[in-house]
């Protein structure tokens, strides 16, 4: 029996043993897989697997993080190690994190475990989970997809109502008040803040939406300031991503705007409007008298917002040269301008006898003139009349 | 600007022109649903009758005339389509002469202008005229002509003005003259502490304020609720706050009648409801005196007096008499105000004509029964597929290409059109039939417009380092709290949201010296017309700091007054005693 027993013993103790030995390859293989980072040959560095969540586009190429390039301790004490993210080239494509920080409500203070993700410009780019470390909510529930989805969608609105808030005033104090002649008011502020967060996650969501936007993406853009520019400059100024365009227009001088003014407007159409009229207004004001300014950005009033295009005509109306192919192309979309910029726009064309003689420009005027449902018609009517071109 | 001013026939006036008569509407006795609107005088000449039904036709107004001859009439009446387009203009309205109802329908050309009615005919005598609106949707009308003779008076504005200056045969200069020993323009909590705070000095007060209740943004007319704390003024601006419910809210009425009574119990307070000041006159950097016309009448009165204070929250004294000011946003770099977390949001590199918005606030309640809404195709493009059912600060509107003053009356319409619209759009949803709107505001609650410069200009960094200031004579513990337009970070949002920045300090103080003209040397200002820059005014802009601003500046008045010394020699020579005075408000009420 013992023999027996032991031959059976070691046998089973081999099986055990190849079994074992086989769960713990598939195990690591399993976590292999699941694992963020992969030794790729290349020194200091791990590759990165696609994250989670990401805005805009992945690389196709492989990519890998340096550790800690730069170290932050937070306001909460917690020390923070970003790794710049790299091709196989070693050119810098983004930033990494690995965050794990203390969460606190009233009465809990989780850990939070997660990896996030920032383009070079210190925005918001993604953020992937520790394997066996699913993000959880007060009551310790794990997070669902539509959990991650809504963080992902909070973590990517710039101007989330998170970022104007201070903790303390995530909740209204006022909502038990009654009112005799209103219903109880229950506080918009709360609502808007429920909206905007993780469903059971309010602090979670506060907490990491302020690392992500506040104090890390402040370091990022230091270090990349510090060390990275300006041989990043190329890279950032033609990147797809319209953040790092604009962060590199921002760190431009006055004297380097000239040798960027084409990519400054070809970057106009990508922004958002707060950002186009940033653009336009760091312009250097010598460029809008030049045709390869005016026309193009004539050319995309279709796309532009009513602040980036009543700017665009008021540096016209203080710009020493038009050209009626800048003209003629606004002329197009006469029927959308506001009064304010119809007077801008008819005065341009009176400053020239030659743009008062351009057919197109006539004749958009006219029709414009002639819609009876235009709001601004008196207007169009009094330039015809004064300019003869009323026939 | 003197061209711009409007002036008014009285009913029974006899017209130069012995064969024509031109009526102002907001002259007709009896004013039915129709509401009178004088925000825009300096704009479109004057002010207007507006049928603000919500949808639903208003009550005629009536009026009558006496015509020196019976007879056949051309009648033109000037009018606006506030919602040009192709469709049906959402503010007809008609025309009853001595119970002819006239075919043509008025309110269908864009711009101000005079529109053609055909002709009447009238009898010798008293003619009953009566507007009739069609729509209840914000038709308005000005004034009504009538002429022998098939010739329409001028539609440009300085030759409108002319022109009305001929027919009615009025000086230029108002017939009466009345002298105050201090004159406060402007009844919004900001003048009415002023008024008081002067009053309890013993200096003989005009208020002037150009609506029917005191309040300004507080008033039941706007309706927002007073923020921020008391300062040193707690006794005085109790008399005149609101609680804290929600904008909007119908409360505000109560808070009105409150603000009136204990206005009433200073004796030497004058207060002109509905006189609306049109200009202003300095010599050698003083002010003379201020003119004013009574919305309804058109009656004018010349108000002199040694000081002024400019609480008409757009800094039209100041404007008048010369002063200067500043509008839209300065340069981070002028003040160094920049602050990195909101960036170009808060404080722009470049400077740009960018302001905080304004609001029109408005609540609909469901009822017992089924209202209907029509469906309202001329709110399309400003409002799409968006629905709601009441309208909070965050309903503001402003952006690059509008000016808060010069362009108000488009920044009020294109308001009213998102709050039609948006609740066009709700009432389509399930279960919503009772639905009905309760109230709309027709007045523009301004958060920023002209900034008065005076001695000192408060910025962001009095807030933010909580500067000490010698003559601080107002404080507040409130976040500098800036607005912006929504669909500047997020183009798919409506363009009538907006969204609050906080920069939370502890208490700051503006000083004495951000209260009066640093160039007219009897002009005190209080309210969102204070000397500040565009994110200092973030803080303080709200009613109950305003409100201290008004009291310091009474108190002011009040010594100014005593030593017959300017403003500033206030600050230089008399600092001491007048602080002195800010102090014992506080500890007398304690």
């Amino acid at each position: 029996m013992y023999f027996a027993g032991k031959g059976r013993g070691r046998k089973s103790w081999r099986g055990r043993e190849a079994r074992q030995r086989t769960l713990l390859l598939a195990s690591l293989a399993v976590l292999w897989s699941f694992s963020l980072c992969a030794r790729d040959g290349i020194a200091d560095t791990v590759r990165v697997r696609q994250p989670l969540k990401f805005s805009g586009s992945w690389p196709a190429h492989p990519l890998y993080a340096a550790d800690a390039s730069v170290r932050f301790e937070d306001t909460l004490g917690v020390v923070h190690r970003i790794g710049r993210l790299t091709d196989s080239k070693a050119v810098p494509q983004g930033y990494v994190s690995h965050i794990e920080t203390p969460v606190c409500s009233d009465t809990l203070c989780n850990l939070m475990d997660i990896r996030m993700f920032w383009t070079l410009s210190g925005s918001y780019w993604g953020f992937d989970t520790i394997p066996r470390k699913p993000l959880t909510k007060n009551d310790h529930l794990k997070f669902s997809e539509k959990d991650y989805e809504k963080l992902h969608e909070l973590l990517m609105d710039e101007q989330s109502i998170l970022r104007r808030r201070h903790k303390d005033d995530l909740f209204d104090k006022e909502a038990k008040r009654v009112s005799n002649v209103v219903d109880a008011v229950t506080g918009a502020t709360a609502k808007e803040v429920k909206e905007a967060v993780v469903d059971g996650a309010v602090y979670s969501s506060y907490t990491i939406y302020h690392l992500v936007h506040s104090q890390l993406a402040a370091v990022i853009r230091e270090d990349v300031r510090k060390h990275l520019l300006p041989g990043l400059a190329e890279k950032l100024i033609n990147s797809d991503k319209v953040d790092e365009r604009i962060f590199l227009i921002r760190e431009l001088e006055e004297g380097q705007l000239p040798d960027y003014t084409g990519k400054m407007v070809e970057t106009i159409p990508m922004a958002i409007p707060r950002d186009r009229l940033y653009i336009m207004k760091k312009l250097p004001s010598a460029s809008w008298n030049r045709k390869d300014v005016q026309v193009p950005v004539a050319g995309m009033a279709e796309f532009l917002d009513i602040y980036s295009l009543s700017h665009f005509l008021n540096q016209l109306k203080a710009a020493d040269t038009l050209y009626v192919d800048c003209l003629r192309k606004l002329s197009e979309r006469l029927p959308y301008f506001s009064v304010n910029q119809i007077r801008t726009y008819l005065s341009l064309l009176e400053r020239d006898q030659s743009f008062l003689k351009d057919p197109a420009i006539v004749k958009a005027v006219k029709e414009t003139a002639a819609d009876p449902g235009y709001q601004y018609r008196s207007y169009l009517d009094s330039f015809l009349a004064k300019n003869q071109l009323s026939q | 600007m003197r061209y711009l001013f409007s002036l008014f026939l009285a009913l029974s006036a006899t017209c130069a022109f012995a064969q024509s008569l031109l009526i102002e509407a907001e002259s007709f006795q009896e004013k039915g649903g129709w509401v009178v609107d004088p925000q825009f005088v300096e704009q479109m000449g004057s002010p207007y009758l507006l049928a603000h039904g919500l949808g639903e036709p208003v009550e005629n107004a009536v009026a009558t005339v006496n015509f020196k001859e019976g007879g056949k009439y051309h009648v033109w009446v000037r009018t606006k389509n506030w919602v040009p387009g192709n469709w049906t203009p959402p503010g007809r309205f008609r025309l009853k002469v001595a119970s002819q109802l006239l075919a043509t329908e008025f309110g269908k050309e864009p711009m101000w202008g005079w529109e053609y009615g055909g002709e009447a005919t009238v009898q010798k005598g008293n003619n009953k005229l009566e507007l009739v609106d069609l729509t209840g949707f914000d038709g308005r009308c000005d004034a009504i002509y009538f002429s022998r003779q098939q010739q329409a008076p001028p539609s440009e504005l300085a030759d409108l003005a002319a022109w009305r200056l001929k027919v009615t045969q009025k000086p230029a200069k108002p017939e009466k003259t009345m002298k105050f020993d201090y004159v406060v323009v402007g009844g919004g909590i900001a003048g009415c502490a002023s008024a008081i705070a002067a009053a309890e000095q013993g200096l003989r007060v005009a208020l002037i304020h150009d609506r029917p209740v005191l309040g300004g943004n507080a008033s039941s007319e706007i309706r927002v609720h007073t923020l921020g704390i008391y300062g040193h003024f707690e006794r005085i601006l109790k008399m005149l706050d609101t609680k804290h419910y929600p904008n909007g809210s119908p409360e505000a009425y109560a808070e009105d009648q409150k603000r009136h009574r204990n206005i009433a119990r200073y004796d030497n307070i004058e207060v002109f409801l509905n006189w609306r000041a049109y200009d202003a006159e300095a010599v050698n950097n003083k002010v003379q005196s201020v003119d004013a016309s009574n919305t309804h009448t058109g009656e004018r009165i010349r108000f002199s007096a040694p000081y002024f204070a400019d609480c008409t929250g757009d800094g039209w004294i100041g404007f008048w008499a010369g002063a200067e000011f500043m509008y839209g946003r300065e340069a981070a770099g002028k003040f160094k105000e920049n602050w990195d977390e909101f960036g170009e949001l808060w404080s722009p590199e470049v400077e740009d004509n960018v302001v905080m918005g304004s609001s029109v606030l408005w609540r609909s309640y469901s009822d017992t029964h089924v209202h209907e809404f029509p469906d309202l195709p001329w709110t399309k493009d400003v409002v799409g597929d968006y629905a709601a059912n009441q309208g909070e600060w965050q309903w503001e509107y402003s952006n690059a290409d509008l000016h808060q003053i010069d362009d108000a009356e488009a920044i009020r319409d294109h308001m009213l059109r998102a709050i039609y619209g948006s609740f066009a759009n709700y009432k389509k949803q399930p279960k919503t039939e009772r639905q009905r709107l309760e109230w709309v505001s027709y007045l523009v609650g301004k958060r920023e417009s002209r900034r008065l410069i005076g001695d000192h200009i408060f910025t962001f960094n009095d807030a933010k380092d909580r500067t000490p200031f010698a003559d601080s004579v107002v404080m507040e513990t409130r976040e500098v709290d800036v607005h912006f337009q929504e669909n500047l970070v997020d183009p798919s949002k409506p363009d009538f949201l907006s969204k609050a920045m906080f920069y939370k300090t502890g208490k700051y103080y503006i000083p004495y010296r951000s209260l009066y003209s640093k160039n007219i040397d009897n002009l005190f200002m209080a309210g969102r017309c204070f000397s500040t820059s565009h994110v200092g005014l973030g803080g303080p802009r709200v009613m109950k700091t305003t409100g201290q601003m008004g009291a310091a500046v009474g108190f002011a008045a009040s010594l100014c007054f005593k030593y017959r010394i300017k403003p500033r020699e206030l600050y230089e020579k008399r600092l001491d005693e007048y602080m002195n005075l800010i102090q014992q408000q506080k500890i007398g009420y304690n």
